[in-house]
């Protein structure tokens, strides 16, 4: 046979090609890889993305590598930088049309990055421990986060847009999810990486240090915690009050970090009574997270009277003591609108205070509170001075507060933090009598070990900045000691934990790359198409298109049994509850998150989204298919969808509408899918590169990571082979993957959406007995006795054997094998094709290869629906009619 | 010899109210009795005189322009009843001097020798002008397929539907791919702004383009042809469904069609839905399929694979128009009109600021100028000529200083501008070229089948940017990102319309740079057509106080008593312009 193959140079080498082969195959087939959105092997070249464009020499401007075919003695390049640039424009010209987000404003907001709807899909199933799992990639401490975050997610939740200011129950389901895995014997643990006999400091056990802890332990380095104060915890145990975290629950959460090797050596104060010296020596690199813990004064005159302390000092001062202040018959006065004002307030309550008053110097609006804990507050008992500064503080003859002078507010121009600065009132002084103050006006970072570090450091120089913090590198971390780190308040000045434990996984990362050798790169931000981006989300948008749902709010103590340090959120009663909630979330979040090409290759050339402003495509997505959504929003146009519809199943039922710009997809002549002639086969969604076109389904999607598990469906006799995904078995969708039958991977309507009945709960896994007619669930041994028992008490022939038809053959061989070989009988057959006539039977016998139907000259059908009783061979029909032009006819059987 | 008299029924003309004066000719030919034949003719080029009647007796030709029913009137009275021609009212004689002799005269007709000369709803009078005689002329020599190629190959004969490809080659392709189905179509789906060649070629000698046709499907042993022809022109299917009938009827479609055994050939109309891509020959072969009207990547050219996966060819209207002459009058005689590499004569439709609007064939090699200011009578309104627009919103623009380009395929592009398939937008001062590039743009982006990504998405940025400037937003780099969006789209494009979409644009950058700067740093328009970069004030000399422009201004923005100077208000101004049609005075001033 005559060699017909094509001398081809690629990148410079010369290889062989096949006639009639592409570029992109041709590539492909060297291990070279192009992008493509539109191009799939199942379908016959299309060229509109763009993406895949090479250069060929000799040809005009670039050659989409997906349609143009090799020619002798062809010359490509399949990478450059004109290529580059054309590639990440095509992706950008793509971006600037494609509105939709990537992930939701939650997962977006949250400074430590946590997949929020990743864990209430996971919730929502009942997955406690792995939405623990998933939430712990990113945040240690979930439980107590799930009591006192701040909650910047909830802010940002798209339900308040539909739902007045009822965000979904983020923290509630979060630690709803949390409790029950501490309280669980199956509670998630983290994998442990080998050891890399590296050993880290971290100095202070609060939440960045606990954190750093958890991070880097996991990646097989030996960590130290050395910790101050003589219990863990920092800010968590020593500046919240019990009522809102229990010690308990972060005694649990410190002895999750400590059961994976961490050592926590408590009363070791840096610069005290440890020296850097020792760490030195010791350790082959150093965090720190001291957190920013020095309350600042009142600031006015008289302020240095007895009775007038810190916020962090009085909260602090009964965790170190153990002991209550007892303020009976006592007025308190908290100087603040924050969140440790409301922790000084409540606590002041709960310390049997005859009146506690929160004086704060602009409106309650401007308060940097969280609005839960004001309107506790209010409900305890808590009177407000809003517009109110103290003025002067006097004293008793001891020395002691006796009443704190203050004058009155009003707000002016907004000042540099966007709040409109107060201003005082000329004359409106007035004075109220106390006996406590309070102040809770901020904190500053004390790093009063510097110049113990600095003596000892053999290169470098630990630094603090302008605001008195620790002076780092942004992007890594890295002090100025390239072996020390450090996160948290310590770095920020005093902030939230969420961004504590956030810098903490920062820190982490270029510890362990700086312990490992490798450059220090901070995590690339990976490519993020928003809504955002195009405007901000309305609630018009909303209101309609999803259903208002009540919010599961929190259980509490009622208000009269608050005087004491109980808890006061009680947590979601049960799973009925948080499934509840679970159910608000709308999925801000694309499904194809894990595998949508476009923002592969946007990641990869470094698209932006913005690059190009201008007019973009708004639509409804279209829910009315029972199975399959279409957001055109999500739509690059690539007609993958129409194509695989019109070339392979043949039902026509999507198409191109419009022209240009305002070009998008859509079922035939407007109909809902269903409508048209949609086998409902689901090949759309197989083909879809982003998240245009995917299932709709019951459950809530995540998306998450899941799990594979490959078999043959068992829906029919042509025995495709499958993909289910699952997280902890429960199956969130099937694929087909290429089999011996179904070698390009398609599959139809049944396996792709046929599998709810696997997440069942009433599916019966086990044998069951009939006694006294009602099933009972027996063990496998004893069903097997049973069976035993019964056929030996007849005669062989007296026994017959069923199989069912959906089992795979292997099965039927061994139902086979246990008739004839074992119990002697040959009554063995199956219910499901009696009567079904002759044909089947000569037909299977004929034994002709499905794959052949392609080098059909003709194809007859006899008497079959094949595209609703064998889909998949009708696909191969339908493909090898459209490809070769073979004459299709259906004969009545 | 019998006087006849012949009215011009093109699209033209019947926009001109042709009708009417044809009914009027007839009704007083019958009430009057009158001895005279009345014909029907198509549009002769000069739509800017229409509607037209020629009358022909044995003295000679006389063609009268702009006759309306009242005129008509007066020119069968005078003329035939009295045999005293009016000479007033006539555009053009072969006896003397008429005002549009030059029109005529500078003209080489080949493609449109028969339009607007003979009735093309009549067989037997394109029979009388040498129709069908190419044809049976290959018939009875028995005339190669080769031969036929080779003719046409040797005429130089290139694709007049814009691409210049040489005629020839492409059947030479289309021939050796053997098949048992094959197909020749017409690609009449004419669609750029301010061109009507074939419009007119269709309505005013359909038989010769059904001959091209038929010598094609001879050459390449076709089975089928297909006119792929817009709906947005009736009349040419009309007159196209006459012919083909008539063709019929005469056996010159059908079975062994001219004697030759086994030359079986039938041809129909696919109305085209009005989508510009589907000029595309992919993309028009897709929509003949019932397929969306996209293009798909070539190779495999339509030579090979094209209409229902056979060997197709595809020519132009304009091009198979000019296949019989060249068959009778050989390939020497075509190839001596022209330059080199671009043989024959093309058809320009002249439009714009041009005084004689029209159609017009000249031999290749003809200037730009010339054929701007011979034959279309130069500038309207005695403005100064600012540039052309060729080859439609493909094409570029060529700058005045540019003009003496002659026309042929190569020295056109070297402009940066396309030959095309024949318009020309003639610009004056008074035209904006950023806004030119945007029309242009906009057409285009409108008219983008919206599979590729650059073409799809690219176009309409660009437009976005063109917006801006001209909306007085231009910024700083915009010119760049214009540019580097047209030589990406170009550059990644599937077919011809997203590959030649940025030309205006990039032309007009490239010859006005200054006035794009102008609008985008100055935000001035310097032609003073982009309204929102304009202000409009009182020109205190000249205004009377007349109070019209008050009156009319619809934001209440100009002020002023009677007989006092007005004055306008620029912040209430919505720049709308009805002060300055309006004024009689001229008293408003742009600046």
């Amino acid at each position: 046979m005559a060699d017909n193959s094509l001398n081809i140079i690629l990148n410079g080498n010369i290889v062989k090609g096949h006639p009639g082969e592409t570029i992109l195959t041709l590539a492909n087939r060297h291990g070279i890889e192009i992008p493509t959105l539109c191009n799939d092997d199942r379908l016959e070249p299309f060229t509109s993305c763009y993406v895949c464009v090479v250069e060929v020499e000799g040809m005009r401007g670039h050659q989409p590598s997906c349609s143009t075919k090799l020619t002798e003695g062809m010359k490509i390049i399949t990478d450059n930088e004109g290529i580059r640039k054309s590639r990440k424009m095509a992706l950008e010209l793509m971006l600037s049309n494609h509105y939709a987000d990537c992930i939701g404003p939650c997962k977006q907001t949250c400074p430590a990055g946590v997949d929020v709807q990743g864990y209430i899909s996971l919730i929502d199933k009942g997955q406690y421990s792995e939405a623990v799992a998933l939430i712990k990639e990113t945040n240690p401490l979930p439980a107590i986060c799930g009591r006192v975050c701040v909650r910047p997610c909830e802010t940002e939740c798209r339900r308040n847009l539909l739902d007045e200011g009822a965000p979904v129950g983020i923290d509630y389901l979060k630690r709803f999810a949390s409790d029950f895995d501490l309280a669980s014997p199956d509670k998630y643990v983290p994998v442990v990486k080998p050891s890399t006999g590296k050993r880290v400091a971290v100095i202070g056990a609060g939440p960045g240090g606990l954190s750093v802890g958890h991070f880097m332990q996991i990646e097989g380095h030996q960590v130290d915690i050395y910790e101050a104060a003589p219990k863990p915890g920092g800010w968590l145990r020593y500046g919240i009050p019990e009522y809102r975290l229990p010690n308990d629950i972060l005694d649990q959460e410190v002895k999750n970090i400590t059961d994976l090797g961490v050592n926590i050596f408590y009363n070791k104060k840096l610069g005290e009574n440890i020296s850097y010296q020792e760490l030195k020596s010791t350790y082959d690199a150093t965090v720190l997270t001291i957190g920013s813990q020095k309350g600042t004064g009142v600031g006015c005159e008289g302020d240095d009277a007895g009775n007038v302390f810190s916020g962090i000092d009085f909260l602090k001062n009964m965790e170190v003591t153990g002991q209550r202040y007892d303020f009976r018959g006592k007025t308190i006065a908290v100087v603040g609108g924050g969140n440790t004002a409301m922790d000084c307030c409540r606590t002041s309550i709960r310390c049997k205070a005859d009146k506690v008053y929160v004086i704060y110097r602009r409106t309650e609006k401007e308060m940097p509170a969280n609005p839960i804990e004001i309107h506790e507050s209010k409900l305890e008992g808590v009177e407000y001075l809003f517009l109110t500064l103290p003025k002067k503080i006097n004293k008793n003859d001891l020395g002691e507060v006796a009443s704190v002078t203050c004058i009155k507010m009003e707000l002016g121009e907004p000042d540099a933090s966007g709040r409109r600065r107060p201003v005082p009132v000329e004359g409106s002084d007035f004075e109220i009598k106390v006996d406590f103050i309070l102040a809770a006006i901020g904190q500053k970072t004390d790093v009063n070990f510097i110049d113990d570090i600095n003596a000892h450091t053999g290169s470098g120089e630990l630094k603090v900045n302008k605001w008195g913090d620790i002076d780092v590198d942004k992007s890594t971390l890295q002090t100025g000691i390239p072996s020390m780190f450090a996160a948290g308040d310590g770095v920020s000045g005093p902030a939230t934990i969420i961004e504590a434990i956030a810098q903490a996984r920062i820190a982490s990362t270029s510890a362990h790359q700086f312990l490992m050798g490798l450059p220090l790169q901070p995590g690339k931000k990976p490519f993020t198409s928003k809504r955002d981006n195009f405007k901000k989300q309305q609630k018009e948008a909303y209101l309609g298109g999803f259903d208002t749902q009540v919010r599961e709010e929190m259980p509490t103590l009622p208000a009269d049994a608050r005087f004491n340090f109980n808890e006061v959120e009680l947590g979601y009663a049960g799973a009925d509850v948080a499934h509840h909630e679970a159910q608000r979330c709308l999925e801000c979040g694309c499904v194809a998150f894990f595998d949508c090409d476009l923002q592969k290759y946007s990641n990869e050339y470094n698209a932006l989204q913005n690059s190009f402003e201008g007019e973009f495509r708004e639509y409804q997505v279209d829910f009315r298919h029972p199975y399959i959504e279409i957001d055109n929003n999500k739509c690059i146009l690539c007609a993958r969808c129409v194509r695989i519809c019109h070339e392979v199943v043949g039902a026509n039922a999507l198409g191109l509408i419009n022209r240009g710009f305002h070009t998008y997809v859509a079922p035939s002549m407007g109909e809902a899918l269903q409508d048209t002639p949609c086998e409902s086969c689901g090949m759309c969604i197989s083909t879809c590169p982003t998240g245009a076109i995917t299932e709709n389904v019951l459950f809530k999607p995540g998306p998450v990571r899941t799990e594979t598990v490959d078999t043959i469906c068992n829906y029919c006799s042509v025995g495709c082979s499958i993909s289910l995904r699952h997280k902890n078995g429960f199956v969130m969708g099937v694929k087909g993957k290429p089999g011996l039958i179904n070698s390009d991977g398609n599959i139809c309507k049944y396996p792709k959406f046929g599998y709810q009945y696997l997440n069942d709960l009433n599916r019966i896994t086990k044998p069951m007995l009939k006694v006294d007619g009602k099933f009972e669930e027996i063990s496998f041994p004893a069903a097997f006795r049973l069976i035993h028992e019964k056929i030996k008490s007849v005669k062989p022939d007296e026994n017959a054997f069923f199989g069912g038809a959906r089992l795979s053959n292997e099965e039927l061989y061994l139902i086979h094998k246990l008739a004839r070989a074992a119990a002697k009988t040959n009554n063995v057959g199956s219910f499901h094709y009696l009567g079904r006539g002759e044909g089947y039977r000569a037909n299977g016998e004929m034994n002709a290869p499905l794959a052949e139907i392609v080098h059909a000259s003709a194809i007859y059908m006899l008497g079959t629906e094949i595209n609703r009783d064998h889909a998949v061979v009708g696909f191969m029909v339908q493909n090898a009619r459209y490809l070769k032009k073979i004459p299709v006819s259906a004969l009545p059987a | 010899m019998a006087i006849t008299v012949t009215v011009g029924l093109g699209s033209c003309g019947i926009a001109a109210g042709a009708n009417k004066t044809y009914a009027k000719i007839k009704a007083l030919k019958e009430t009057d009795k009158l001895d005279f034949k009345l014909k029907k003719t198509s549009c002769v080029g000069m739509c800017y005189r229409e509607p037209l009647v020629e009358i022909t007796d044995e003295t000679g030709t006389y063609l009268y322009g702009e006759v309306d029913a009242d005129r008509a009137v007066e020119v069968i009275e005078k003329h035939i009843n009295q045999q005293d021609p009016i000479r007033d009212y006539i555009v053009y004689s072969d006896l003397f001097d008429a005002p549009e002799n030059d029109f005529i005269g500078a003209q080489v007709k080949i493609v449109l020798r028969n339009c607007g000369y003979m009735d093309p709803e009549s067989i037997e009078e394109y029979e009388s002008r040498d129709g069908y005689k190419a044809i049976k002329k290959i018939a009875e020599e028995k005339t190669g397929r080769d031969v036929v190629i080779d003719t046409i190959l040797k005429s130089g004969l290139r694709g007049r539907g814009g691409g210049g490809f040489p005629t020839g080659l492409k059947w030479k392709f289309a021939n050796a791919n053997k098949s048992a189905d094959k197909y020749v179509i017409c690609n009449a789906d004419e669609g750029d702004p301010g061109a009507f060649m074939d419009r007119s070629v269709l309505e005013g000698d359909p038989h010769s383009v059904l001959e091209g046709m038929i010598i094609a499907a001879y050459a390449i042993e076709a089975t089928g042809g297909v006119i792929y022809c817009r709906a947005e022109y009736p009349l040419a299917i009309k007159r196209l469904n006459i012919a083909i009938k008539q063709a019929h009827d005469r056996g010159y479609l059908g079975k062994n069609i001219f004697g030759i055994d086994g030359f079986d050939l039938d041809i129909y109309i696919k109305e085209g839905a009005g989508a510009f891509v589907c000029g595309e020959e992919t993309a028009l072969i897709a929509s003949i399929e019932g397929e969306r009207g996209m293009p798909r990547k070539r190779p495999p050219f339509p030579a090979v694979s094209g209409l229902w996966k056979k060997p197709t060819n595809i020519n132009n209207v304009e091009t198979f128009a000019n296949i019989p002459w060249i068959i009778i009058h050989g390939a020497e005689a075509y190839a001596k009109y022209g330059t080199e590499k671009s043989k024959g004569t093309k058809v320009f439709a002249l439009a714009g600021k041009v005084r004689h609007s029209g159609l017009v064939e000249v031999p290749m090699g003809m200037t730009i100028r010339d054929v701007i200011f011979k034959l279309g009578g130069g500038i309207k309104n005695n403005k100064r000529f600012k540039a052309v627009q060729m080859g439609g919103p493909s094409g570029g623009c060529i700058p005045e200083f540019l003009s003496d380009t002659i026309v042929d395929y190569d020295s056109v592009n070297a402009t940066g501008a396309i030959m095309g398939s024949g318009g020309m937008v003639v610009m004056d001062e008074t035209t904006c070229m950023v806004d030119v590039a945007k029309f242009f743009l906009d057409f285009t982006c409108k008219e983008s089948c919206g599979k590729c990504t650059f073409c799809r998405m690219g176009t309409k940025r660009m437009l976005e940017i063109l917006d801006r400037i001209t909306n007085g937003h231009g910024r700083e780099g915009d010119l760049e990102k214009l540019e580097e969006l047209a030589y990406q789209i170009k550059d990644n494009s599937l077919c011809g319309l997203g590959q030649t979409a940025p030309n205006p644009v990039l032309t007009t950058i490239r010859y006005f740079r200054d006035e794009y700067e102008a609008h985008i740093s100055h935000k001035k328009c310097p032609a003073k057509v982009c309204r929102p970069l304009l202000t409009y004030k009182v020109d205190e000399e000249k205004c009377t106080g007349c109070m019209v422009c008050l009156k009319n201004c619809p934001v209440k923005a100009i002020t002023g008593e009677r007989k006092q100077k007005h004055l306008i208000n620029q912040d209430l101004c919505t720049k709308c312009g009805v002060c300055f049609s309006k004024c009689k005075f001229e008293s408003i001033l742009l600046s």
